[in-house]
């Protein structure tokens, strides 16, 4: 369990721009406008500054934390700069306490990226939402055409590289509603994904997620459910971590991502600016969601002192859900109220359940059932209400 | 049937457990390939190093 103060997490934006124009994204579609003022790439000053950073707070926080390049599409950076901070990292942070990964679209990888990730221990993910069709819903480039062949000539060159095994951490899926869950988890496993994760689209309660009729309807846990199902039934599954997460905490466990259970996540974000801001999903709510007061920046700043912060204190108890709805809750255990950015209003800001409640209630229900009937009702931390599942 | 005596809230729900075991409610499969991870997982958060180790599957993040 994490305590207050501590990093868990720390997302460089390397890149502020991406190569894709998906039409959900929360960075380039949503309220916040701050991406227009950063600099394209993280500079050579900014990535010797977060190096520092980084490398100082390792030695001073005795629990390791990851690093994960992101974006926009982190890849942009370039060669270069991606090995100079890389390499850099690695001289002081070991793999086994600084685990390194990368969030891509994928279709900047070439096997000299490929080559400096073996090196350097960095692993990566690809964000890809299922076969063409799927796919293509949402992930276009700027000319609005497919990026489906693109992605899937970077997942080949990834799935065909000699340390395959460590570099592909796993696809990174978001979820269309109207899709067949059975369609999509068979085209992630026939792609050869190591590990899966399924994303909710984002929205609120101003402004609904697509494919989300209303706040009541429940799309979203009726497609994880089924996903569930196929993941139960597979005798060679690979671990889809949203299943995973929620399985483990009917059971009592604890979760990996933020935004389901109660533990709370230390999250940290550095732009390609070296401003350091809270996790970045909470720019979805409104510009400028997620910017810390303080006029805190790599250039200037240790994360020392961001963490050692009250604004640090604060923004991390937000995983805690203000709505009396919520704390009242038999679930609250498991989805924890969900993402911050789901429960937002203009009216209440975060003082509401998630616009997905109702799709978490359908999702945690159906597991408590599944696992009660495989003979795991002693160890339910609730048990199920059937009538309540999909 | 694994327990997992230690997470046990039998209190909440104990007079339910009952009556499904009299039911016939078939026992956990300690083979299934996804529960016997998780299960596994789940004890093993109880060791003192488990804040350590969670830092090594949080690899794929964001869009």
């Amino acid at each position: 369990m994490v305590v207050e103060g501590q990093l868990d997490t720390v997302l460089l934006k390397t890149a502020s721009r991406c190569n894709f124009d998906c039409s959900y994204c929360y960075v380039y579609q949503g309220p916040d406008t701050a991406w227009r003022f950063q600099p394209k790439r993280m500079p050579p000053v900014v990535l010797a500054a977060v190096s520092k950073r980084l490398i100082e707070h390792a030695d001073r926080q005795r629990v390791g934390y990851a690093v994960i390049l992101h974006g926009g599409e982190p890849l942009l950076l370039g060669f270069a700069g991606l090995a100079e901070l890389l390499r850099g990292l690695r001289v002081h942070m070991s793999p086994e306490r600084h685990p390194i990964s990368i969030q891509t679209n994928g279709t900047l990888l070439t096997r000299d990226l490929l080559d400096l990730f073996a090196e350097t221990r960095t692993s990566v993910s690809v964000s890809i939402d299922g076969p063409a069709e799927v796919n293509d819903l949402a992930r276009l480039n700027h000319r609005q055409e497919s990026t489906y062949e693109a992605t899937m000539r970077g997942i080949n060159l990834l799935d065909s590289h000699d340390e395959r095994d460590f570099l592909f951490a796993g696809t990174l899926s978001v979820i269309q509603p109207a899709s067949d869950p059975e369609i999509v988890y068979g085209f992630l496993k026939d792609l050869g994904s190591p590990s899966m994760d399924f994303l909710f689209q984002d929205g609120n309660h101003d402004r609904l997620p697509p494919g989300k009729r209303r706040f009541e309807s429940t799309e979203y846990g009726q497609w994880l459910s089924g996903v569930l199902d196929l993941y139960l039934a597979d005798p060679a599954p690979v671990p889809i971590r949203v299943c995973d997460d929620i399985i483990k905490l009917c059971l009592g466990g604890e979760s990996i991502k933020e935004g389901r259970g109660v533990n709370p996540y230390g999250i940290l974000v550095v732009e390609a600016d070296g401003e350091i801001r809270k996790n970045d999903t909470l720019r979805a709510s409104f510009d400028g969601a997620d910017r810390f007061g303080s006029p805190w920046n790599v250039m200037n700043t240790p994360l020392s002192t961001v963490l050692a912060s009250q604004e640090y204190i604060t923004y991390t108890s937000m995983q805690v859900p203000e709505s009396d709805v919520c704390r009242d809750c038999d679930l609250l255990a498991v989805c924890g109220g969900g993402m911050p950015l789901y429960r937002f209003s203009t009216d209440r800001g975060y003082d509401n359940p998630s616009v997905y409640c109702h799709d978490h209630e359908v999702m945690i229900q159906h597991t408590l059932s599944r696992l009660d009937a495989m003979g795991l009702c002693d160890a339910l931390v609730v048990p199920p209400s059937p009538a309540r599942a999909s | 049937m694994d327990h997992l005596p230690e997470q046990h809230s039998s209190e909440s729900h104990g007079a339910s457990t009952r009556e499904r075991e009299h039911a016939g409610t078939p026992d956990y499969d300690p083979t299934h390939p996804v529960l016997s991870r998780l299960l596994e997982e789940v004890r093993n958060e109880k060791r003192v190093d488990a804040a350590y180790d969670r830092v090594h599957h949080r690899h794929n993040r964001g869009r």
